[in-house]
């Protein structure tokens, strides 16, 4: 089996993927404390902005669609041929990757039950915040430089 | 617990707790934290006589962390938004909590059951046992060590008082003019650091009582293993068919206050009388909504999945046709 271009996600998929992004993206910023400050949230239906808990809450449906989303690639990727990933799809990976474990640290914090250490929260938190905006940059330069997640012989449209 | 195994089991919570410094000698970095072990303190408050010595005491042994403020401070963009906070020439304040002030008095009049009471309720932080100022620092300044304390880092704080904003009793107080963001960009981002109550963390690690405990004259409060500090709230609770306030407040704090009057009329107390600082009410779990939503990100990856499954199938379908 083999499906039509690299990795045929479908136009909804890209539409969902760059939602997620960008909810992840203003959710995130939102924790900390800029929007009321810069005075975003003084903006008409963005009151919202500033309420920490609702942007959080916000920022974790964002995540499930992220990793639905992710793992809906991977299978796909998995089933359709394991096009090979470019040096840019390399490198974003990792961030991504980076970016996850670090987040479900800062998920299981949350729970009750669930103790870590400060100094592992530490990195945990300043790593998410530092790999997210490493991620903007880096899909900021593929964009620019229209590399592709895939690397180009596996194109076949 | 007499005062004699009670300072040993400080002793004993001293060798386990994780310390404050950033380069803490790696604790153990994550654990299923023995909340029934946790340190919890006791306040019976119907025996409180208001002579603020706790107020005194905390303001001496915690001096040397008090922020000292360099000025002129930086200006910061944009200024109608964000305002200095600067507690460095009111530090003799002590009716309500600040920088320089960590611990502080409400008094109230109240009657129950044809009775009157003077009541005195010494306020400071509530040391939640899921703290969502921890949780939701962005910076992992405002912390949980892991005898259950929190604290909040002076060198990693940036003074943006998101602690402050869902704290659901407003605790940390903030003094502009200290702290990291100085050395950042002070302009744009930060504003200085939040200061609170450290459960005298410091004391704890070498087996010491907690100041404001050590001092009281009426030995109103205990501290100890969460576990027994509710067997004992309960115990004076049933002794004067009184009330505790602080077991599932918030999902459950490490402070117990009892008293003999129920908190509703104390709440209502405090904001007739118009005593400044923390409420008395009931507080909701603040983290619930983020744990019930994290534990649905477990489904997240069987979601994906179930979608990929489909549309494979529908591609072979497809395919064959
Ligand atoms: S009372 Fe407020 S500052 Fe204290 S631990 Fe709870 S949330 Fe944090
Ligand atoms: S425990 Fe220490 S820091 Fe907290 S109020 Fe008492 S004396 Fe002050
Ligand atoms: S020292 Fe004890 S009796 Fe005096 S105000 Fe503080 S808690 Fe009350």
């Amino acid at each position: 089996m083999r499906f039509q271009n690299q990795l045929s996600l479908g136009r909804v998929y890209k539409w969902l993927w760059g939602l997620c992004i960008l909810g992840l993206v203003f959710t995130g910023f939102g924790q900390l404390p800029i929007y009321a400050r810069y005075k975003l949230s003084t903006l008409p239906g963005l009151k919202w902005s500033a309420d920490f808990y609702f942007t959080h809450a916000l920022h974790e449906v964002f995540a499930f669609l992220f990793i639905a989303l992710a793992v809906y690639a991977i299978i796909l990727w998995l089933f359709g041929g394991r096009p090979a990933l470019s040096k840019a799809g390399i490198l974003k990976l990792i961030i991504l990757v980076g970016i996850f474990a670090t987040g479900i640290v800062r998920v299981l914090k949350n729970f009750h039950d669930f103790y870590f250490s400060p100094d592992t929260l530490l990195v945990a938190d300043l790593g998410h915040l530092a790999l997210a905006v490493v991620f903007l940059v880096a899909i900021a330069i593929t964009a620019a430089l229209s590399s592709p997640w895939f690397k180009k012989e596996y194109r076949e449209q | 617990m007499s005062n004699i195994s009670r300072r040993n089991f400080l002793k004993k919570a001293a060798a386990s707790a994780g310390g404050i410094a950033l380069a803490a000698s790696a604790p153990r970095a994550v654990a299923a934290s023995p909340k029934g072990a946790e340190l919890a303190t006791v306040l019976d408050i119907g025996r409180c006589i208001g002579c603020g010595a706790c107020v005194e005491a905390c303001r001496t042994i915690n001096n040397f962390k008090f922020p000292k403020p360099k000025k002129p401070f930086p200006v910061m963009s944009p200024q109608d938004r964000v305002k200095v906070e600067d507690w460095s020439e009111k530090q003799n304040v002590d009716s309500r909590l600040t920088p320089y002030n960590w611990l502080f008095l409400q008094t109230v009049d109240v009657s129950y059951k044809g009775k009157d009471y003077l009541i005195h309720i010494p306020r400071r932080c509530m040391h939640c046992q899921n703290p969502p100022c921890a949780n939701l620092c962005p910076f992992g300044a405002a912390r949980k060590l892991e005898n259950g304390i929190t604290v909040i880092h002076p060198d990693i704080c940036f003074g943006g008082a998101k602690c402050k904003a869902v704290c659901p009793w407003k605790i940390p107080q903030r003094q502009t003019g200290v702290g990291l963001y100085l050395k950042v960009m002070p302009r744009f981002a930060g504003n200085g650091v939040l200061f609170k109550c450290d459960r005298c963390f410091d004391r704890i690690e070498k087996g010491k009582l907690p100041a404001c405990i050590e001092i009281c004259p009426e030995q109103i409060q205990d501290i100890g293993p969460r576990d027994a500090m509710f067997e004992k709230a309960k115990a004076i609770a049933k002794e004067y068919d009184g009330f505790i306030y602080g077991d599932t407040e918030n999902g459950g704090t490490n402070t117990f206050y009892v008293s003999p009057v129920p908190f509703e009329i104390l709440d209502r107390a405090l904001k007739e009388q118009a005593q400044p600082g923390p409420h008395l009410a009931p507080v909701e779990n603040s983290m619930a909504l983020s744990e019930n939503l994290g534990k649905a990100l477990l489904l997240a990856p069987l979601a994906g999945a179930l979608a990929a499954g489909a549309s494979i199938a529908g591609k072979l379908k497809n395919s064959q046709e």
